[in-house]
C-alpha cells in the first residue's frame, strides 16, 4: 500500500479520489481542471484534476465532475447516468454510501481522441 | 515575445491607472476648502506651478463654487463620472461567466455541456455532407429549466438539391440537439456570385 494511502484523510477526499478512479474507468471522457485549474480537490501533496467535492452542511458532500468528451459523443445523459451509477456503487462499497449527495456532470468540451478540440 | 509585450502592457496600464488614480484624490482632497485656502484648488495650482492655469480657468471654478446653472452640470457630470466608474469596476472585476447549456436537471444532479462545446459537436455534425462549404451555429440556453434553442446556419455550395442538403444535413445534427435538450432551427444559404470578369 502506497504512503499516500495509508495518511488520513477527510472522506470528502476519499470521494474525490473515488470520482477520479471512475473518471479514469470510463471510455469517452477525461476530467479537466480548467484553464485556470479552477476544477481540482486538493489531496494531500497533489490535486485530483476535474473533481470538486463539497460539503453541502446536511452531512452529504455534492460531487461536480468537469469532463471533456471524446468524439463522436456517447449519449451523454447515459454517460452522465453510468459515472453516477458506478461513483455510487464506489462509494457503497468504501462505507460511504450515505455520504454522496448530488453529482454534477460538466461537458467543458468535445475532442477528437487525438486531443485535438471539435470546437473551433 | 508575446508575453513580453502583454506584460508590459499591464505593467504601463496599472501605472496609468496608480497616477490617475492619485491625481483624482488630490483633486478631491484640494476641493475640500474654497478661495485660497491650504486645501483648495488654488492652492495646490500654485503648488504644481500651475499659475496661468489658475487664471484661466479660475473663473468658472468661481462660477462652481457659487451655485447656479455651472454647478448643476459639474454635479451632474460628477455623479456620472462616479456611475461610470462603478459600472467599469464590476466590468473589471466581475468574471465573465459563461451561461452553460443545462441538458438535465434531477434529484440526482444535473448534467450541462459548456455552450460552445456544444455549438463545436452540433457544427462538426452539420458539415458532415460533402454540399456544406460551412456551419454556424448560435445556441440560446433557457434562463430557467433544460434545454434551449439552435440556430444553424448552413452555407453550401450551389446545388441543384437544396432541400436534399439541408434534409441531410438535418438528419445529421437532429440526434445530437436532441440528446442536448435543444429545438434545432437550421437555415441555409449560398455563398453570394462573385461578378465574371470578362
Amino acid at each position: 500500500m502506497s504512503e499516500r494511502a495509508q495518511r488520513p484523510v477527510t472522506s470528502r477526499v476519499l470521494v474525490a479520489r473515488l470520482a477520479e478512479q471512475v473518471i479514469a474507468l470510463e471510455d469517452g471522457v477525461s476530467a479537466t481542471a480548467g484553464r485556470d485549474r479552477r476544477w481540482v480537490t486538493a489531496d494531500l501533496e497533489r490535486e485530483i484534476d476535474g473533481v470538486v467535492v463539497a460539503e453541502t452542511g446536511h452531512g452529504h458532500v455534492d460531487v461536480d465532475l468537469h469532463l471533456v468528451a471524446d468524439w463522436p459523443p456517447e449519449p451523454l445523459a447515459q454517460l452522465a447516468a453510468q459515472l453516477r451509477r458506478r461513483l455510487r456503487r464506489s462509494a457503497s462499497m468504501a462505507g460511504l454510501g450515505d455520504r454522496v449527495g448530488e453529482i454534477t456532470v460538466a461537458i467543458h468540451d468535445v475532442r477528437e481522441p487525438d486531443h485535438t478540440s471539435a470546437v473551433r | 515575445m508575446i508575453l513580453l509585450l502583454r506584460a508590459l502592457a499591464a505593467l504601463v496600464g496599472l501605472l496609468l491607472l496608480v497616477v490617475l488614480s492619485a491625481a483624482g484624490l488630490a483633486a478631491a482632497l484640494f476641493n475640500i476648502q474654497a478661495g485660497d485656502g491650504t486645501l483648495s484648488l488654488s492652492h495646490l495650482a500654485s503648488l504644481l506651478a500651475l499659475d496661468e492655469l489658475r487664471d484661466s480657468v479660475g473663473g468658472w471654478l468661481a462660477d462652481l463654487e457659487a451655485g447656479g446653472p455651472a454647478a448643476a452640470v459639474a454635479a451632474l457630470s460628477g455623479a456620472g463620472a462616479v456611475l461610470l466608474g462603478i459600472w467599469l469596476l464590476i466590468g473589471a472585476l466581475i468574471p465573465r461567466r459563461e451561461r452553460l447549456l443545462i441538458i438535465e436537471r434531477s434529484s440526482k444532479g444535473v448534467l450541462s455541456a459548456k455552450r460552445r462545446a456544444a455549438a463545436g459537436a452540433l457544427r462538426a455534425l452539420a458539415e458532415q455532407p460533402r454540399d456544406i462549404l460551412a456551419a454556424k451555429i448560435r445556441i440560446r440556453p433557457r434562463r430557467r429549466g433544460t434545454g434551449g434553442r439552435a440556430r444553424l446556419t448552413l452555407l453550401r455550395a450551389h446545388t441543384t438539391e437544396p432541400d436534399r442538403v439541408l434534409a441531410v444535413a438535418r438528419a445529421e445534427s437532429q440526434p445530437l440537439a436532441e440528446q442536448l435538450s435543444l429545438r434545432l432551427r437550421v437555415r441555409q444559404r449560398e455563398p453570394r456570385r462573385t461578378r465574371r470578369v470578362s
